[in-house]
């Protein structure tokens, strides 16, 4: 298999709140022959709320992270949706508003640097399924997870917008029936589990300002998932994770109902299933027990 | 030329079936039917009502996406049923298909709710132009089409509901104004010719009501069948908000401005510093999960914070783009 | 313009009216026959579809009025299913549908007795305007049995100079 290569935006999470995250995106990718390129010099994308105080700020310094992936000449892969989101967002405005664009450069000549347009952004999730192939991760599954029933939860930015998210990857989802998550579940043995919340918010962007409303999405979906039958939930975004997996009390107490579940990122199931050892997958850092390995 | 090839096929439907004057409890019944590629969401709930069963009732006007009346869910995405061809909808969920109305818990009959709270909504947020204007005018108020831009759809409404009742929030929060109320504020805030000033935009700051509690799921967005995006025209709420110097400072603005401040001083997001910038003293609460998490490795302390490579550039990029001011 | 909606004398609604409306709806609720007003419906738009659209002649009309007499005989044999207060579209079509029979009645009546084309009333068999004969507005009074009587009201000129259409 040719090595594939991408340009790596970490986002912030991976560098603090959630290091299995980090862990278990470069044991997968070494396992199945990635190599990423760390965009070290990367800002933040503003997680949805900087454009609500300054959009044009917002909109030069995704910029400037995605013209470092242009300068490596690579597909710049994301491994958190909301990242995804505004990059490409950021993405999809530039490359259909040449005024935009011109105004954007211009600011990024001050730093020396040009936004091009010629860098693909595309989740994590989305490269692997489109350029290594389901058929093929499935082969190369050593521990198939066949005794787990997996509840997948897909988070709101990777699958909506819909239109700016199916611009980015081949496989195209319905927001309202995805299936790419259900899918690598299924591809690494598992037992896919169907419930009414895995397409829906987990509230994580009002956190601060509205924590009741934050707590009752993280219950509901937690409580989808149990009453799902699931054995544990799994997400290819880390403020996903953070939710589901740090805020467990609040959202017990929100819905008036225990809950509780192993939450894996998605990177950290597919770990488990290519045979990635428990310690690279940083399973140490969970909130949540995850005491089936 | 292109050739149309007219076909049908079998479709199963599951249909939502309630009477709030004599049923106790909801059911489904199903219904299968062979459906053209001709026909339409509507044309199913009317065949339905005249081939099936006369009491099934749903609300439709005009047929042509214009009255709003119509708007239901299939299979869990809002839709509005004389625009939604069943072709397409087959292409996205098959041949079994579930029909219900918009919002379950406001059934009155079968499709039809009781949209009460989305026109208390509508109507809170001053859905008219504010303007004094001479009773007896001598010459028309002048918008240039570069004026007329500046709504960005938000005159497109139909007041179908579809965005209100797919939004997450209003299902938790009765006070949550919700996308339409939203798109329809912006609207007239975007009109050159409103002179409301600070009295519409004020309500939008408001917690537990206005722009801030919305959490970003862009649901209205997927479901608005006008491509109004309502959730883009909260975007813009929020940033006339800090424009007009009424965004007072919260959790929430505090929260948006913060990662700003955390940008310039290390590229990256500062997460302990942004939510003790937001919250200020009552931080106390997080501090619980704040040791589990520390705990357990999931935070980094202020003198191990990761700065970004090239950090200068950021810097001068926020000195020189960054025109918000708060 | 305004001035003239003001001139129009408008009947006062009695309580007669009220019992009449009520009786309608009673009707429709509790009759016990097997038509169903999809089915009539069906019907009469096909029928007027065919024998009353812009262009007809005397003998489709007559067709149609054959129909809609028919229809009418049979409407009083309706019923409908939804019995229920509360949101009854089913009651409002059928009330709906009684009311297009009335219509159709005074379209078709009104079109066998103009014997000339005009606008979108086009006789295949008297191809041309007859001013001298028609021009003047038809008024049509249905009495208690269903039957409709003509009559025929001048018409205002003034506004537009008349002369044949030749576009
Ligand atoms: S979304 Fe979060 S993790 Fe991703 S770059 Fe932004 S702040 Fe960092
Ligand atoms: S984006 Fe905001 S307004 Fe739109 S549906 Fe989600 S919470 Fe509601
Ligand atoms: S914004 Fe769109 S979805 Fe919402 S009420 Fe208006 S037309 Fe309907
Ligand atoms: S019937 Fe009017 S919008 Fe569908």
């Amino acid at each position: 298999m040719k090595k594939l290569k991408y340009a790596l935006f970490t986002g912030c999470t991976a560098k603090q709140s959630t290091p299995e995250q980090m862990m278990s995106t470069l044991a997968v990718a070494k396992k199945l022959n990635i190599e990423l390129i760390e965009l070290t010099e990367a800002s933040c994308c503003g997680a949805s709320h900087l454009q609500d105080y300054d959009d044009f700020l917002s909109l030069v310094l995704n910029a400037r992270n995605i013209a470092y992936a242009e300068k490596h000449e690579l597909t710049m892969v994301t491994i958190c949706n909301t990242c995804q989101l505004n990059t490409a967002m950021t993405k999809h405005r530039l490359d259909n508003n040449a005024e935009l664009k011109a105004k954007v450069n211009e600011k990024l000549a001050e730093v020396g640097l040009e936004y091009k347009g010629t860098s693909n952004v595309i989740h994590f999730l989305y490269a692997i399924i489109d350029d290594i192939g389901l058929d093929k991760i499935k082969e190369m599954v050593v521990t198939p997870l066949s005794q787990f029933n997996i509840a997948p939860f897909y988070g709101c930015h990777n699958i909506r917008p819909s239109e700016l998210q199916n611009e980015s990857h081949k496989s195209k989802e319905n927001p309202y029936n995805p299936t790419s998550l259900d899918d690598l579940i299924i591809a690494c043995g598992g037992m896919n589990v169907d419930y009414t919340e895995k397409n829906k918010c987990c509230g994580f962007h009002v956190e601060l300002q509205a924590p009741k409303t934050a707590s009752i999405l993280t219950g509901n979906a937690i409580a989808g998932a149990m009453d799902g039958n699931a054995d544990m939930m799994v997400t290819p975004c880390p403020l996903c994770h953070l939710k589901l997996d740090t805020q467990t009390k609040h959202a017990s107490e929100a819905i008036g109902r225990e809950v509780e579940l192993p939450i894996l990122h998605m990177q950290q199931m597919l770990g488990l299933a290519l045979g990635c050892p428990a310690d690279e997958l940083g399973l140490k850092h969970h909130l949540s027990k995850v005491n089936f390995v | 030329m292109s050739t149309h090839n007219i076909n049908t096929q079998k479709v199963n439907f599951k249909v939502f079936r309630f009477n709030a004057d004599v049923d106790y409890l909801p059911y489904y019944e199903d219904y299968t039917m062979e459906v053209t590629s001709e026909e339409v969401v509507l044309d199913i709930l009317n065949r339905i009502k005249w081939d099936l069963d006369g009491s099934f009732s749903y609300r439709r006007s005009c047929r042509h996406g214009i009255c709003g009346a119509c708007a239901i869910k299939l299979n869990g995405r809002a839709t509005l049923a004389c625009k939604e061809n069943m072709n397409d909808m087959i292409k996205l969920f098959g041949n079994d298909i579930t029909l219900e109305p918009l919002s379950i818990k406001r059934a009155v009959k079968d499709m039809i709710i009781d949209k009460a709270d989305f026109w208390q909504k509508h109507d809170a947020v001053k859905p008219y132009l504010i303007s004094d204007i001479d009773e007896y005018p001598e010459h028309e108020h002048l918008v240039s089409p570069k004026q007329a831009e500046e709504l960005d759809d938000a005159d497109l409404c139909i007041q179908c509901g579809a965005c209100h009742y797919a939004c997450p929030v209003v299902e938790i929060n009765d006070e949550f104004f919700g996308p339409a109320a939203f798109a329809k504020a912006y609207r007239f805030e975007a009109d050159v010719r409103d002179e409301a000033g600070t009295e519409r935009l004020t309500e939008m700051h408001k917690e537990a009501q206005g722009v801030w509690d919305c959490v970003k799921c862009f649901e209205c967005a997927e479901a608005c069948p006008k491509d109004i995006n309502p959730i883009g025209k909260i975007t813009k709420l929020h940033l006339m908000l800090f424009d007009k110097g009424l965004a007072t400072s919260t959790v929430a603005s505090r929260h948006a401005v913060g990662f700003k401040n955390s940008i310039a001083k290390h590229g990256m997001l500062d997460e302990g510093t942004l939510v003790l910038y937001s919250e200020g003293p009552s931080i106390i609460k997080h501090i619980p999960v704040a040791l589990q998490m520390f705990r357990k490795g999931k935070i980094v302390l202020p003198w191990n914070m990761p700065k970004s490579d090239n950090l200068d550039e950021i810097q001068k990029l926020v000195k020189s783009s960054s025109t918000a001011k708060f | 313009m305004v001035s003239e909606i003001d001139n129009i004398e408008l009947r006062v609604a009695t309580k007669e009216d009220a019992k009449n409306a009520q009786a309608e709806i009673d009707f429709i609720l509790n009759n016990n026959g097997d038509e169903t007003v999809t089915g009539l419906r069906d019907e009469l738009q096909q029928c007027m579809t065919d024998n009353a659209g812009a262009f007809r002649t005397g003998e489709s009309l007559e067709i149609a009025i054959a129909k809609v007499k028919e229809l009418h005989k049979r409407f009083k044999n309706i019923r409908i299913k939804d019995k229920s207060k509360l949101f009854n579209t089913e009651l409002q079509e059928a009330i709906e549908f009684g009311h297009m029979l009335d219509y159709s009645a005074f379209i078709v009546e009104s079109a066998i007795a103009r014997k000339e084309s005009r606008g979108a009333h086009y006789r295949e068999d008297f191809e041309s305007r007859d001013d001298e004969n028609f021009l003047k507005h038809t008024m049509a009074y249905m009495d208690d049995k269903g039957d409709i009587r003509l009559d025929y009201m001048a018409v205002k000129l003034g506004k537009h100079e008349l002369k044949p259409r030749t576009y």
